[in-house]
């Protein structure tokens, strides 16, 4: 169909098919801000657009359905004002005010909620709290947890009737436990230096740069949850117009691989292949198609036909290693790591034993046991998976995608597709958020072993659909823990028996499932001679089943064990009639102790013991405590009660944490860094800013070095090409890992400058030795005075005298894992008759070292908060007799909303970490683990249900009254 | 403006839309604003965007609350309906993007079984008035799915705005789809009328003017083979109790207040 729309004021020719939504159409005209969250069902709201100045879905309308209409997108907004010799009127308040506070994370739904937020502005410049939150409902953000958004819009309505340009930014709470060295760039929250683009929806994201002509890839799924392929036929879907490929297991190498993006050897079993004869979970691959469009390739789909053969399934893990239970891995090319066991269904083992665990618990006063259970929730990243692959004129095969780990997905792609690394280049542009989910190899093959066999450009995506039934997700567990205690409170022994269920595959699963035990068990060491020599059981059982598989997810196992471990610690303290805060601080780790899993276990290489010199926990839960008036609340009836309600209760509770801040003698990153004419720097990482802010860090950290400001720092991440290696964005560890190699990269440019400075002085009559000059102000400084500007040197050194390219590169590589700490706390509303909980206060209080920016940085807190806060009460991904997911859509699989949100608060206790330059730890998974015991524990306090297994939904709360009453 | 006359209409007035269904027999696609998923289109299929027509208001007159089938939920819950408890079930039916981008026509027919608006609204027993025809059917009968051919569609649908209304719900968390929803209506010179939903069933309606103890006998037995993977059924049945309680306190509460008025 021919029509016109009328789009950004200007009338727009379009072709469409009938049956087009807006949303596609759009993004074919080149409004690439408006953005695809798969579902293609107004679910997320990331393809908001104004539709007559109200916001509306546009993938919720037909292209057709607009004609007549005045759409706006995020393009029309404002660009930034100086574009060379051209002014423009600039960026509207509200993309200044999302630019200036922080509001932009991953960036993904920032064009949709600018424009939500204008949609309202527009017709109410004054408007509350709970009215942005009202217009932002309908659009989901995983990262933000919406606090910065809603202070943006805020902030924008007031400059807009003020007049102002500049919007105020709200600084969370810091509080130095130790002392920090004065910097100048370091602590500053500076702008992300992504944020402007982010603002104006413009091209970053990897499905932005798909081409005409690109081939759409679909994959075809296996309805059934155990199966061997008995016959394929594909005539039928080859034979229609514009498919260009049909790949089924039959055309593809066979090559078994695990799809987890981790470092060289995969500590795992290699049990995938990119298509296989058997499929085991319903959403197990069976074939590829590429096609002209999207409607063609899944039209394609229907039309290759399969005759399985349905074998029987294992669906719960306890039946996994049962004699005679159906064997999930029976393909002979399957490579074992360490202790897997195809042939009763384990992916991975781990026993270890620290102490003298039986002699703990002899003397004990109190034994406590009890079995929890932690359910399999998603990641729910709001840009899908997705990778574009095209034969570069070299004959190289370029994989733009969507990956926490590029050099990772490279390496592991070589062998897949017979092609040698050299000739694979992967580009990771902007990444639209994993949280893990993108630390798996799950699309880029598919895409890659199209355009091999069409020799075109490919772009896959998942669907919201396939997000659900066929990435990754949190793995679930059913774990025991038994805790010796005297009953003064002192732990003698603690124990913790994980049966963890990787599904089809395991992938990461001996890794997550290690964390599960080393970073939560370790939290907790005893008091007294105990502290000395702690008593520390994990053994953990990773089995196979016939479910979407398990991987990696923000937190990478730690929730897993916090769930147990900070529950059965309030469970024994109220037993005791002890404190609960005081209780857990007696036993927990302090400064100068050893991580004890350092002395066992090193994710099955040889261990190397740690000790652990910043731990800021009391200064947290004082902080933390104080915050949210625990000692004005906890134990008070009188706060308890709702006057005027009495079916209704409140309840506090607290939980303690630690994470890790990568992984030591393993985890390296690169840098280079080079000195441009005007004195600005090129920075070159290959560390994957997925939302985080970490480019902006490493920024910051660089300019500090230099003596420049953050925005003379131009950040480029990253091209298997052209960057440095770097293992990619997981396990806490970009500021930390990837931040020192760009302050050692730095270091060595600065010390090229003042060397270059020094002859420069001397040239000029001044003598001044390089280690007397300094740098700041983009200038180097004698003691006398006298300065060059850094672009003076560097046009000497690039074009004047003994001409050279002031350029570094460094990597760096840690001894140590110095972990974060912190102290969630939760208030809550309690039901007592329905069960009902409602989240009202989050506090959490965070020792993450020195806070490189603090405005990115409580974005990551308030963003996992918000995440856990989901896992504590209602993500869970369910499935039937048959191995059918429940949840297939952000309807079913709910998370929370703007307009649904409990306060939250974000404070830092600042230790400095003396094996980071500048004293940095890391904080962008700890907050992922205390909400749900916290919130767990605050149930308890307000009606005494004791909630074992989480999310804690309203029947379990009724069900667990019913018990006590 | 340009448009492929072949494909699209917007009809003017209802003659006009008479004229496409007699001439297409029904082989024509209904676009009212908004639209979760449509079916595969024939290529032949006409689309009859129903935006001219006049249906996109939300009128009250009287006691009457008419609503346009190309009216969206966010039009509903901006109008002044005098409901104002129709507010949460709409807005735990979507965010507010999702309420303006959808209609009351794709809601009628995209709704799932557990809608909290759709519950909400069956226990004010609407009508539907059809188009073409003027048929009028209660939204109870109404068939909730995409028709292979359309006969005819609900262009307006409208009830009698209660004495008092009631909402209760359970859910996960303040704004996530329901696990029970109870909906209860009362007009002066006719039965309470209660709607049942939250469970994988279509919403159940009791309309009933017998005593307490009997209503809370029916609502329990209307959560009797509830359980699914959501909740058990024992849970919805005691919670039935709860929540119609709650909305019987709710009415006479309301009742009270209009009376001292």
């Amino acid at each position: 169909m021919n029509f016109d729309l009328h789009i950004n004021g200007q009338s727009v020719a379009v072709e469409a098919a009938p049956d087009e939504k807006l949303l596609d159409v759009l993004r074919r005209l080149g409004y690439l801000g408006v953005k695809s969250g798969g579902c293609k069902r107004g679910e997320c709201g990331a393809c908001t657009v104004l539709m007559d100045g109200k916001a509306v879905n546009s993938c919720m309308f037909l292209a057709v359905q607009a004609l007549g209409h005045e759409i706006v997108t995020i393009e029309s907004l404002g660009t930034p004002p100086n574009q060379g010799w051209k002014e423009t009127e600039g960026l509207s308040p509200l993309q200044k005010a999302f630019i200036q506070n922080g509001s932009i994370q991953c960036g993904y739904c920032s064009s949709a909620m600018i424009l939500a937020a204008k949609a309202l502005l527009e017709r109410n410049p004054d408007p509350s709290e709970a009215e942005v939150r009202g217009a932002l409902s309908g659009i989901l953000c995983r990262c933000t947890a919406y606090v910065k958004p809603v202070e943006a819009v805020l902030q924008a309505a007031a400059m807009m009737r003020a007049q102002q340009n500049r919007a105020a930014v709200s600084e969370p709470k810091i509080v130095p436990v130790d002392a920090i060295p004065s910097t100048q760039v370091i602590g500053k929250s500076t702008v992300k230096v992504d944020a402007e683009k982010l603002a104006q929806g413009r091209q970053a994201f990897t499905a932005d740069f798909a081409r005409p002509g690109t081939l759409v890839a679909r994959v075809l799924r296996s309805p059934l949850a155990h199966a061997r392929i008995v016959r394929l036929n594909t005539d039928k879907a080859k034979a229609l117009k514009g498919v260009a490929a049909v790949l089924t297991w039959e055309d593809l190498p066979r090559v078994v691989y695990s799809t987890a993006g981790q470092s060289d050897p995969i500590p795992g079993p290699l049990d995938s292949f990119s298509l296989d004869n058997k499929v085991r979970f319903v959403g197990d691959r069976v074939a590829f198609v590429a096609a002209e469009s999207a409607e063609i390739a899944e039209q394609a789909l229907a039309l290759i036909e399969v005759d399985y053969e349905e074998l029987p399934p294992v669906l719960d893990p306890r039946d996994a290693m049962i004699t005679g239970a159906p064997i999930i891995h029976d393909e002979g090319e399957y490579v074992n790591f360490a202790d897997s066991d195809p042939g009763i269904n384990l992916a991975a083992r781990i026993r270890i034993d620290i102490g003298d665990v039986e002699k703990g618990f002899a003397e004990a006063d109190r034994v406590f046991e009890r079995e929890y259970v932690v359910p399999k929730v998603q990641q729910a990243h709001i840009e899908p998976h997705v990778a574009l692959s095209y034969w570069d004129p070299d004959n190289r095969l370029v994989i733009v995608t969507s990956t926490q780990v590029p050099f990772h997905a490279r390496r592991m792609l070589a062998p897949l597709l017979k092609l040698p690394v050299k000739r694979i280049r992967v580009i990771k542009p902007r990444i639209g958020g994993g949280f893990g989910n993108k630390q798996e190899v799950l699309v880029e093959d598919v895409a890659a072993h199209l355009t091999i066999a069409t020799g075109k450009p490919v772009i896959y995506e998942m669907s919201r659909e396939e997000e659900f039934i066929a990435s990754r997700s949190r793995h679930p567990m059913r774990i025991k823990m038994r805790t010796g205690v005297k009953l003064d409170g002192t732990m003698t022994a603690n124990e913790m028996i994980a049966l963890s269920d990787t599904g089809a595959y395991g992938c990461h699963a001996l890794t997550v499932t290690g964390n599960t035990g080393q970073k939560s068990m370790a939290l907790y060491v005893g008091d007294e001679e105990y502290r000395k020599s702690p008593n520390i059981r994990f053994y953990a059982d990773i089995v196979y089943t016939n479910t979407p598989p398990a991987g990696a997810y923000r937190g990478y196992g730690v929730p897993q064990g916090y769930w147990p471990v900070d529950r059965h610690m309030e469970m024994i303290a109220r037993e005791l009639g002890l404190d609960p805060l005081a209780f857990r601080l007696k036993n927990a780790l302090r400064s100068g102790e050893f991580q004890p899993f350092s002395t066992s276990w090193n994710e099955g290489r040889e261990p190397r013991p740690e000790i652990i010199h910043t731990v800021g926990l009391e200064a947290c839960v004082r902080e933390g405590a104080e915050a949210i008036g625990w000692h004005e609340k906890y134990g008070n009836s009188a706060w308890h009660e709702i006057p005027g309600k009495p079916h209704l209760r409140r309840g506090i509770g607290a939980a303690l944490v630690m994470q890790g801040t990568a992984i030591p003698y393993l985890d390296m990153g690169g840098a280079s860094l080079k000195l441009n004419d005007d004195g600005s720097f090129n920075l070159l990482v290959g560390a994957t800013d997925l939302g985080t802010g970490s480019d902006t860090v490493l920024a910051q950290m660089a300019a500090e070095v230099l003596g420049v400001n953050a925005d003379d720092i131009i950040v480029y991440s990253s091209d298997t090409d052209f960057t440095p290696f770097d293992k990619g964005a997981y396990a806490s560890s970009t500021t930390y890992i990837s931040g020192t190699a760009v302050i050692k990269a730095a270091a060595q440019v600065a010390q090229r400058i003042k060397a270059r400075a020094s002859e420069m002085f001397a040239d000029a009559g001044t003598q001044a030795a390089p280690e007397s000059i300094t740098l700041a102000d983009g200038k180097a400084q004698e003691p006398g005075g006298k300065c060059y500007t850094l672009a003076e040197i560097a046009l000497n050194s690039l074009h004047h005298t003994n001409q050279e390219q002031i350029m570094a590169v460094a990597s760096h590589v840690s001894p140590s894992s110095p972990p974060p700490f912190a102290a969630q706390f939760a208030s809550v509303l309690v039901d007592l008759q329905t069960g009902q909980v409602t989240v009202e206060d989050l506090v959490m209080a965070v020792d993450g070292g020195v806070i490189i920016n603090p405005a990115a940085a409580s974005g990551q807190i308030e963003g996992g908060m918000a995440q856990a806060l989901g896992y504590g009460v209602c993500e869970e991904m369910v499935y039937d007799g048959r191995g059918r997911a429940r949840e297939k859509d952000l309807v079913d699989y709910h998370i929370f909303r703007a307009d649904e949100m409990p306060r939250m608060q974000t404070i830092f206790v600042e230790t400095y970490e003396k094996s980071h330059p500048f004293g940095a730890k890391a904080v962008a998974e700890i907050p992922m683990d205390g909400v749900a015991p916290a919130v767990g524990n605050a149930v308890m306090d307000a009606c005494g249900a004791d909630i074992v297994e989480n999310p804690i939904t309203p029947e379990k709360v009724w069900r667990a009254r019913t018990l006590i009453v | 403006m340009r448009n492929d006359e072949n494909r699209l209409k917007r009809p003017k007035n209802l003659e006009e839309l008479a004229v496409l269904f007699r001439e297409t027999h029904g082989c024509l696609r209904i676009l009212a604003g908004g639209a979760y998923v449509p079916s595969r289109l024939g290529s032949s299929d006409l689309f009859v965007d129903i935006q001219d027509l006049g249906a996109d208001r939300v009128e009250k007159s009287g006691d009457i609350l008419r609503i346009g089938a190309a009216a969206s939920l966010q039009q509903i819950l901006e109008a002044d309906t005098g409901l104002k408890e129709l507010r949460t079930p709409l807005e735990l039916e979507a965010g507010a993007n999702a309420r303006s981008s959808l209609s009351l026509l794709n809601f009628l027919r995209s709704a799932d079984q557990r809608s909290p608006f759709l519950t909400a609204l069956l226990a004010l027993a609407p009508e539907l008035e059809l188009a073409p025809s003027g048929r009028f059917v209660s939204l109870e009968r109404f068939p909730r799915s995409q028709p292979e051919n359309e006969r005819e569609f609900p262009l307006w649908m409208s009830f009698r705005i209660p004495d008092d209304f009631a909402w209760e719900f359970i859910a996960r968390t303040p704004k996530d789809r329901p696990i029970i929803s109870l909906a209860a209506a009362r007009k002066k010179d006719s039965a309470l009328r209660i709607a049942c939903g939250g469970d994988e069933h279509p919403p159940r309606v009791i309309s009933q003017s017998a005593k307490a103890e009997a209503l809370f006998a029916l609502v329990r037995h209307a959560y009797e083979a509830s359980g699914d993977a959501w909740a058990s059924a024992e849970y919805r049945q005691e919670m039935s109790q709860v929540l119609l309680s709650r909305c019987l306190q709710r009415l006479e509460s309301n009742a009270l207040k209009k009376e001292e008025l």
